[in-house]
């Protein structure tokens, strides 16, 4: 288990300092695969670094397995690291790339040839290992990278966005492949990205961040289904964000009003607003399209256009308060029809900001 | 779980102590990597200079070497000559000859490579990346070998008994050698072929990431092919241009083997008569007084280009 | 934009604006001159030393007699000694300390004063090489005196300093385009700084040390004017001796003895570059 503890990392001092991570607290639990998701320069790689030991955080703690590791240089920390460009020693072997772990740790000869034998069959390389590594295709230099970094037995391994540099198809396989290895070795991975369909396909637990802080922590449907803040609801998936009146709170249910509709049950990320209005999260493929008439209607808007794209079409509707929001429907209404839309309240998500 | 309310505390004393170690080491493995280089260089390229600059303010010995007295004598000696009989000064030109003569020869050898060179880069650079490397490769190699050995190859050419008298003669376009051996047109022609490569490489270097196809862009803009040249094309490479000057400038001026060989004594530049003050001249002071004043005239030709290099930046800026 | 028309065949080249603007072809005209110019007095100097006669311009016949008469000479082979014992000692030297210095200003992040140290690391290439030379024994003689030590250490010492740039360049050049990357990967996998020096960043940057040592070797091979104020009675180096002989008149042992130094800056040089173009 990494247990972050109000970790804080400036670059730089005085007036030019830059605060890459704010008071950062974070538990990340033992054999989980654990996704840091956010944009660029949102902290999730010095993050990742202040774990491996490659820069030493400002101030906070970082803890392993209840021992204190924030301290220590990369080569006193049991943690090992996959680079973005897989970082690979040119002038080694394949094989030597993979032992180079181990070499330093002066194991015995036999150990590490057996681990090498046994790394390569793990990532499916087993011819390669004479091979030097420039020789090797883009997607077997990412296996040797995990096999180098697996070798040694790390309680954790770190991978900073080591599938960017794949093209898609491969980078789909690789997701499947980085799972299995997970549940193979039983490490705890922790994994960078940008992308959030891939922290959604393969992550236990994800972690939001932004601007050096994090903004939510949970399982990949937690964060898809019930977003706690507008960044966190833009940033995963498509969202749209519309207004509602908050009018009570009934147990941890909000009561939620939209124009002069019936009041909805819905779920909240914070149980401290002020009556009045509030932010909505809700994903286009909820809703559904309905008469304007009907009671059933909890949003009235025009259609302006709609575009198809294979599995149904996207709508684009304005509200009557200007808002523009996106729906997917399997047939979509003509432009400038007025519609309702309907949604399953369950699917709805009060916005803590 | 009793220890985990005082961890954080330790912790963070560790952790400093960590972030200050690591500074520490950093900076001591630092000083380590650096101390001799600088060591040697700060006492045995700088400190020299320094005697220099004190051994111009001196008396010279008799057999070389210093009297330890103050004097301005070397300074004063560029311009005016002391009466052996009535110690009065009167003015000579003598030394301001060989300077003049030396810058003259310096700026001449400057123009005539930027001539030669600048085409060449053009060419270099307007060729198929794969060709270049062959190009460039052809044109350092000669700078790596001797220039003594150079110069004395140019030697063979041009003197009396040279190539082209020879051929000349067996052409009958002459009927006795013609003595190019010990001129200025052979101390510049030799100046001209040793720093050649100087003036080439800086200019290749700042034509190297030129897109050519800007040059088609200017001509659809109804420009000729001169002006393309001169809108385009010069002020791309002017940061090379000027580089390429000092980088030839310098050590023109501090020439001694080229004139030694070709000037054949007669016509002297300032690197020969600083290195005779310090030979058969025996006037180490008067020696150093020069060396100094060339070290100067050469740091100013430095800043100038720098300014020049400048210059350009704020323009495009 | 033209790096695509590059790659075309020729006949689509031919059709192209951009290949016709950029020729200039009277420049081309001038760099084959040029490049003759370059080689003509060397390749002459190269034939002759195999001419059966004295005279360097009319060719006789093949012949290695010079290059015999060279070896026979013992003042050649003395110098020559000296040569290489300068020259391999100041390259050795320099090379280790223009690498640990390059090692410096490129690892570890930025420091306050560091392009002063490169700059003063650069200081031999700034100043006019006469003026080195007579500032040094300037220097070296009193020294000489205070400490009253004399021998060849003085040469190799004045060599190490103007030594030290030129390998100093590739060394960091080579630095520079590698990535730390590198290094913290080693760092990552349990390997010590040393450890991490020793496994990856040295065998890596070998090349540059090697194309460095060469420079630096062929820099101190063609020295004429620090040597020949410096150097003391007897620490005559060949291109000294090459000097000597040729104040004295044109003989073809000199030609010989100039294109055995050729050959081997060649050489070197050679290496060096293919060495630099292989770091791929």
């Amino acid at each position: 288990m990494i247990d972050v503890r109000h970790v804080t990392k400036k670059f730089g001092e005085g007036a030019t300092a830059v605060m890459a991570l704010e008071d950062v607290s974070l538990i990340i639990p033992e054999g989980s695969f654990f996704t840091l998701l956010g944009p660029s320069g949102c902290g999730k790689t010095t993050l990742l670094r202040l774990i491996a030991g490659f820069e030493l955080p400002s101030e906070g703690e970082i803890r392993l397995d209840g021992d204190s590791i924030g301290h220590l240089p990369p080569h006193k920390r049991p943690v090992n690291t996959v680079f973005q460009n897989y970082a690979l020693f040119p002038h080694m072997s394949v094989a030597r790339n993979i032992g180079f772990g181990l070499e330093m740790l002066k194991r015995p000869k036999t150990e590490i040839a057996a681990t090498i034998e046994e790394m390569l069959d793990l990532v499916q390389l087993g011819a390669f290992a004479a091979r030097r590594v420039d020789q090797l295709s883009g997607g077997q230099q990412q296996r040797v990278a995990l096999a180098r970094a697996l070798a040694p037995r790390p309680k954790v391994l770190l991978l900073d966005e080591p599938l960017s540099a794949l093209d898609l198809k491969l980078r789909k396989g690789m997701q499947s492949e980085l799972k299995r290895l997970q549940a193979e070795t039983g490490i705890t991975f922790v994994f960078v990205t940008h992308d959030q369909s891939e922290a959604l396909a393969m992550s236990d637990q994800i972690a939001v961040m932004s601007a050096g802080a994090v903004q939510q922590v949970g399982t990949p449907e937690d964060i898809y289904t019930a977003p706690q803040s507008r960044f966190v609801a833009d940033f995963i998936g498509d969202t749209n964000i519309v207004t509602g009146e908050l009018l009570g709170y009934d147990g941890p249910m909000a009561q939620i009003r939209f124009g002069e509709g019936r009041s909805l049950s819905v779920k909240t990320a914070s149980a401290t607003l002020v009556p009045g209005p509030v932010h909505v999260a809700l994903r286009p493929e909820t809703i559904t399209i309905c008469d304007a008439a009907s009671d059933a209607a909890l949003l009235i808007g025009t259609v302006r256009d709609a575009t198809y794209f294979g599995a149904g079409s996207q709508m684009s509707i304005r509200l009557e308060d200007g808002t523009e929001i996106q729906a997917q429907v399997d047939r979509p209404s003509p432009a400038g029809t007025l519609v309702g839309l309907n949604c399953d309240s369950a699917m709805l998500q009060v916005l803590a900001d | 779980m009793a220890d985990i309310v005082q961890q954080p505390a330790t912790g963070s004393q560790n952790l400093q102590q960590a972030v200050q170690a690591r500074a520490k080491a950093k900076r001591r493995v630092r000083l380590f990597l650096l101390l001799p280089a600088l060591g040697i260089i700060g006492i045995f390229g700088l400190a020299p200079l320094s005697i220099a600059l004190i051994y111009s303010f001196l008396e010279p010995g008799t057999y070389g070497g210093v009297e330890w007295s103050f004097s301005t004598d070397a300074y004063v000696q560029f311009l005016f000559e002391r009466d052996i009989f009535d110690d009065t000064l009167g003015f000579n030109s003598a030394y301001l000859q060989i300077f003049g003569r030396s810058f003259g020869l310096a700026i001449l050898t400057m123009c005539g490579t930027l001539m030669l060179g600048f085409p060449v880069a053009y060419f270099i650079a307007a060729r198929p990346p794969e060709q270049r490397n062959a190009w460039l490769f052809a044109i350092t190699l000669p700078f790596w070998t001797n220039l003594l050995i150079r110069t004395y190859s140019m030697l063979l050419i041009v003197r009396d008994e040279g190539f082209i008298n020879l051929a000349l003669m067996k052409l009958g376009v002459i009927g006795a050698p013609m003595q190019m051996l010990y001129t200025d047109g052979a101390v510049l022609a030799g100046l001209v072929y040793s720093y050649l490569p100087f003036m080439i490489l800086p200019i290749y270097a700042s034509l190297e990431k030129f897109d050519f196809a800007l040059l088609e862009a200017g001509h659809d803009l109804y420009a000729s092919r001169i002006q393309v040249f001169r809108h385009i094309i010069i002020p791309i490479s002017r940061p090379g241009i000027v580089a390429g000057c000092a980088l030839v400038l310098i050590p023109a001026l501090g020439a001694y083997i080229t004139p030694e060989l070709l000037g054949g004594g007669k016509k002297l530049m300032i690197g020969n008569l600083i290195a005779m003050q310090f030979g058969s001249g025996r006037n180490w002071p008067f020696g150093s007084a020069a060396a100094l004043i060339l070290m100067a005239v050469v740091l100013i030709a430095l800043l100038l280009s720098l300014r020049a290099g400048a210059e350009k930046e704020n323009r495009h800026g | 934009m033209a790096e695509p028309l590059r790659h075309k065949p020729t006949f689509l080249r031919r059709a192209t604006g951009t290949r016709e603007l950029r020729r200039q072809p009277l420049f081309t005209g001038l760099s084959w001159v040029v490049l003759l110019l370059l080689y003509a007095p060397i390749v002459i100097l190269i034939v002759f030393s195999f001419n059966d006669n004295r005279s360097v311009v009319r060719w006789t016949e093949f012949s290695l007699r010079w290059y015999a008469a060279a070896l026979d000479n013992g003042d050649i082979r003395h110098a020559a000694v000296i040569s290489i014992q300068v020259a391999a000692t100041a390259t050795v030297i320099s090379t280790m300390i223009a690498t640990m210095a390059a090692l410096a200003t490129t690892r570890g992040g930025g420091f306050f004063g560091r392009s002063a140290a490169i700059a003063l690391i650069n200081q031999p290439l700034m100043i006019p090489e006469i003026v080195t030379a007579i500032a040094t024994l300037a220097f070296f003689s009193m020294l000489r005196q205070l400490t009253g030590l004399s021998g060849l250490g003085w040469l190799i010492l004045a060599h190490t300093v103007f030594c030290i740039p030129f390998a100093f360049m590739p060394v960091r050049a080579r630095l520079a385009d590698m990535s730390e990357t590198f290094e913290t990967a080693a760092a990552d996998l349990y390997a010590t700084p040393w450890q991490a020096f020793r496994h990856v960043t040295l065998p890596l940057l070998m090349p540059g040390i090697l194309a460095g040592a060469m420079l630096a070797f062929v820099v101190s091979l063609d020295d004429v004017i620090i040597t020949l104020l410096v150097a003391g009675p007897g620490e005559t180096t060949l291109p000294i001796y090459i000097l000597g002989q040729i104040r004295r008149g044109v003989t073809p042992e000199v030609n010989a003895v100039s294109t055995v130094l050729i050959v081997l800056t060649v050489a070197m040089v050679a290496m060096t570059f293919l060495l630099q173009r292989n770091r791929k």
